[in-house]
């Protein structure tokens, strides 16, 4: 029993000290924090690279025109039970550096447009943000995402 | 605190010690794309995800920095043990639902969550384990 003790009374002091320690460096990201200033996640997008949002308006009259190809950023799950017509899926929770999007044969030259959930989704923004650092220059995001297109009865599948 | 003289023993506490400084530091450096790792693994919440990102990388490398020099030696391997023991739950949970996540395991050299790094954990906790009990039998004669 007292060497079970001791085994707590031990890591709870190196918990402690880690603690302090941990917060006495990232105070100015705690602050951040605090701020909701990562309500956009956590990864910080640099201001030159901020990916541009689409209406869902122009994001129709693209869709008619066949000018853009439609990335849906959510779980491939979610992507299965009902996604734009045409798009396709790259789940953004699969890529973990801009390399992964290199040699996935989407065209350069296209338009591409990417969407998750809707509402304060992020996925969206990562996934396009990636791209855009994968060098792909034309890249936007859907404002409103996947409900907004279903809502405003716009076509749609299901795989 | 006396370290036992034992050659197995030292070499694997400082070999886990030395990969949980590596460890540590790799995730110090950005907390945020740690955060963004755990996130990843759709466990837990984004704020618990901060906090570790925040507390984890530091518990990592006093661990490891105490696991060599022999400070608190049954606290810092109780705590990489249960460090590894959670490890291998995301693993295992981020393999049976068959997503392909970067595993956040070392920072910048970061790579995909797979069968291997579950065995590569699994051998780690093991000898975590070794260090555990050693540490607890050397009290009990002491």
């Amino acid at each position: 029993m007292r060497r079970f003790l001791r085994i707590v009374k031990e890591s709870t002091l190196i918990i402690v000290i880690a603690s302090i320690i941990g917060v006495f460096i990232n105070i100015q990201l705690i602050k951040k924090y605090v701020n909701y200033e990562f309500k956009g996640g956590f990864i910080s997008f640099e201001r030159n690279l901020l990916p541009p949002e689409i209406s869902i308006y122009e994001a129709e009259e693209l869709f008619q025109r066949e000018e853009a190809l439609f990335i849906d950023a959510r779980p491939e799950e979610e992507f299965k039970k009902g996604h734009i017509l045409g798009a396709i899926n790259i789940p953004v929770n699969s890529i973990s550096s801009p390399e992964d999007l290199k040699n996935i044969g989407i065209p350069h030259d296209k338009l591409l447009i990417t969407y998750c959930e809707g509402g304060d989704c992020k996925s969206s923004y990562y996934l396009a943000y990636y791209l855009q650092k994968a060098g792909y220059k034309k890249v936007k995001v859907l404002s409103g995402g996947w409900p907004a297109w279903f809502e405003n009865g716009l076509p749609w599948n299901k795989d | 605190m006396k370290i036992e003289k034992n050659y197995f023993y030292n070499l694997i506490r400082i070999l886990l010690g030395a990969v949980f400084i590596f460890s540590g530091i790799t995730k110090i450096v950005n907390p945020l794309k740690f955060a963004q790792d755990i996130l990843n693994y759709q466990i837990v919440s984004e704020t618990i995800s901060f906090w570790i990102a925040l507390i984890l990388p530091w518990l990592e490398l006093i661990c490891g920095i105490f696991l060599i020099t022999g400070i608190l030696i049954r606290g810092s391997s109780f705590l990489i043990s249960c460090m590894l023991f959670i490890f291998i739950f995301f693993v295992l949970s981020v393999l049976v639902r068959g997503e392909q996540i970067d595993c956040g395991c070392f920072g910048f050299i970061s790579h995909k969550v797979s069968w291997t790094l579950l065995m590569q954990d699994s051998i780690l906790f093991l000898l975590s384990l070794i260090i555990l009990i050693s540490s607890m039998k050397n009290f009990k004669k002491g």
